[in-house]
């Protein structure tokens, strides 16, 4: 059989990717699909992972008898996420931001500020909360009479909330090492003449950051946004995570065993469905304010 | 000394410290002005960045004070970061425990593999992705992405029972074939550093090789990845990072080996550490030993960081990463 040149190059190029997609059909695509199947059933032989069909019951089960789930879990999941999410991409655009206009040193911070990522496992995190950070940091930056004062002036719980987002504060920070990376990046690829014509029209460094390098950032902060909630919902410290996983490979939850890989399963594709709406709502409102260089408004 | 004197002197310094930019004819008012805000600007910066890089670095050098202490002493409020006395000791006791000869070999080999591997596949893939006319591009590129917010850990019980059911159970082979095939520990991310830094290559790269009578495979093993050195430093130090930390692959798939991998070894050395107050009298294994042990397990990647550090940032300006 002779091809055209055409379909000899799809061929080619296919050829090229069909490891990935080799294993997406036997790594990913089976195992979805097997979890999915999983999650209609309650295990009876664990052994061989044989089971029951017990139809909708385990996504019922998630909203009418799990009393960890939603009002704990996903809770404290979500809270996360809107504590996180805003404090690291205000935190990594400025740190980002200084570098690149230091000259001593950059070098020597954008290391450190990259340390985490290198160092942060599970067990060494683990650590780190043995090492008392927490009580640490919060006794840097709050002294007691500042405590005293926040619960004078509000509730127990936003005063409670304030505090805990403190004393969390280096352990968010900590995570948005890849982010300062990718803005670093992203502005040594803006280019100079933008800032010269603009210092000639007589702009100051405010306005030049505000008018010039925020807008040709935005790719990257729409890179960074979803990287930071997919870091943050699937990271191994999202109590989510845990939980489902208790119930997917079993582990203790206090001294309860939970083990139901059918529930755990169910809770899963519940939760990843969570994530992809968020990213979806935050895609496309996100997508209006993203300015591509390239494009043109006709 | 006259005025114009000094004001030359100023001019001077100020062209050293703006590399050159002084015009002579400006008023001397506006040079002082001019790099005197600058000069304040930089000193705020400097301070910033410092504030932020010590709340950075107070976990790290709070875990190294504790690993020197004992263990009444980092409830101690008095010592907060210099050790009453050195306990050197912390670090010949964690040492024995994570049992170093044993386990360093086998967890350097879960590393380095993979993430070799890794790097060969996922440039591949992402050259294909890049480069090449690939029927449905997009509508694999778009699933490649879907898989990257996918997590892994979810699946964990069907791929177990997957590698169970073709008997490769306790082998190390259900970490090796994902990351052959592009998939493994964030393959996804791999695939899109490669496929961005690829897709910046003038394309007269291959057109040239293509006169000179190379095939697509030859074209992409002798000229174009030879020249994704930036992009391969980045994915092979990510990939060997991350893999020194995971516990969810070894854990599960290394059977009676996984206890020698460092990372459950550690968690391990944590456990004791944790049960130590309960039962007295057993192995003197205290919460600052786990802590040394912390401090142990992180120094390989620390160093490896710091030695490839400007490469590697370098790498991820050059990968038009963010394009």
């Amino acid at each position: 059989m002779r091809l055209t040149l055409s379909q000899r190059q799809s061929v080619v190029g296919f050829l090229f990717v069909s490891p990935w997609v080799l294993g997406f059909v036997l790594l990913l695509a089976s195992p979805l699909l097997s979890s999915f199947i999983l999650s209609f059933q309650k295990i009876t032989r664990i052994r061989d992972f044989v089971g029951d069909w017990v139809g909708l019951s385990n996504y019922a089960r998630a909203f009418t008898h799990d009393p960890e789930f939603i009002p704990v879990k996903l809770r404290e999941s979500t809270t996360d996420l809107f504590l996180a999410v805003p404090v690291i991409m205000v935190f990594s655009l400025g740190a980002a931001y200084l570098l690149s206009r230091t000259i001593l040193g950059a070098r020597f911070f954008r290391a450190i500020f990259f340390l985490p990522v290198v160092l942060a496992s599970g067990p060494v995190l683990k650590g780190l909360r043995f090492a008392d950070v927490d009580s640490q940091i919060a006794s840097f930056v709050a002294s007691p009479t500042f405590i005293e004062v926040l619960f004078d002036m509000f509730t127990p719980e936003v005063a409670g909330f304030i505090v805990n987002a403190i004393s969390q504060m280096t352990m968010i920070l900590w995570r948005s090492g890849v982010q300062i990376l990718l803005y670093l990046a992203g502005f040594k690829s803006i280019s100079s003449s933008y800032y010269e014509a603009a210092k000639v029209d007589g702009a100051t460094e405010w306005e030049m950051f505000w008018k010039i390098t925020l807008p040709l950032i935005t790719p990257i902060m729409f890179v960074n946004v979803i990287f930071t909630i997919v870091d943050s919902f699937t990271g191994p410290f999202n109590s989510t995570m845990s939980y489902i996983m208790w119930y997917i490979k079993g582990g203790y939850d206090g001294a309860k065993l939970l083990y139901d890989p059918g529930y755990g399963a169910a809770l899963g594709w519940m939760y990843f469905l969570l994530i992809f709406i968020v990213i979806l709502v935050v895609s496309v409102n996100f997508r209006k304010w993203v300015f591509y260089t390239g494009e043109r408004a006709d | 000394m006259s005025i114009g004197h000094v004001r030359k002197r100023l001019v001077k310094t100020a062209g050293r410290f703006r590399k050159g930019s002084a015009s002579k004819n400006r008023p001397l008012s506006v040079i002082l002005g001019a790099d005197l805000r600058r000069i304040v600007s930089q000193a705020i910066a400097l301070a910033f960045l410092g504030g932020l890089a010590f709340a950075f670095l107070v976990p790290i050098i709070s875990m190294i004070a504790k690993s020197f202490m004992t263990e009444p002493q980092i409830v101690d409020p008095t010592v907060r970061w210099i050790p009453k006395q050195f306990v050197v000791a912390n670090y010949s006791q964690a040492a024995r425990f994570l049992n170093l000869q044993r386990s360093l070999p086998l967890t350097v080999a879960v590393a380095v593999i993979p993430s070799f591997l890794q790097v060969v596949s996922c440039s591949l893939v992402g050259y294909g992705f890049a480069r090449l006319k690939v029927p449905f591009k997009e509508v694999l590129f778009s699933l490649v992405l879907l898989t990257f917010i996918i997590p892994p850990q979810t699946l964990v019980a069907p791929v177990y029972m997957l590698y169970r059911n073709i008997g490769l159970a306790n082998t190390p082979l259900p970490i090796l074939i994902p990351c052959a095939l592009g998939h493994g520990l964030r393959g996804a991310l791999f695939i899109m550093v490669f496929r961005q830094f690829f897709r910046q290559l003038p394309w007269e790269l291959e057109e040239a090789a293509r006169v000179d009578g190379c095939n697509e495979f030859q074209t992409y093993w002798r000229i174009m990845l030879p020249l994704a050195t930036p992009a391969i430093t980045v994915v092979s130090l990510f990939s060997l990072v991350w893999r020194w930390n995971d516990q969810t692959d070894s854990s599960i798939y290394l059977g009676p080996n996984a206890e020698w991998v460092l990372v459950n070894r550690l968690d391990i050395l944590l456990q004791t550490a944790d049960k130590f107050d309960a039962r007295a009298g057993a192995e003197n294994i205290t919460v600052t030993v786990f802590i040394a042990g912390c401090v142990l397990f992180i120094l390989p990647p620390l160093l490896l960081y710091m030695r490839t550090q400007n490469r590697f940032v370098e790498g991820v300006e050059r990968t038009g990463l963010v394009e």
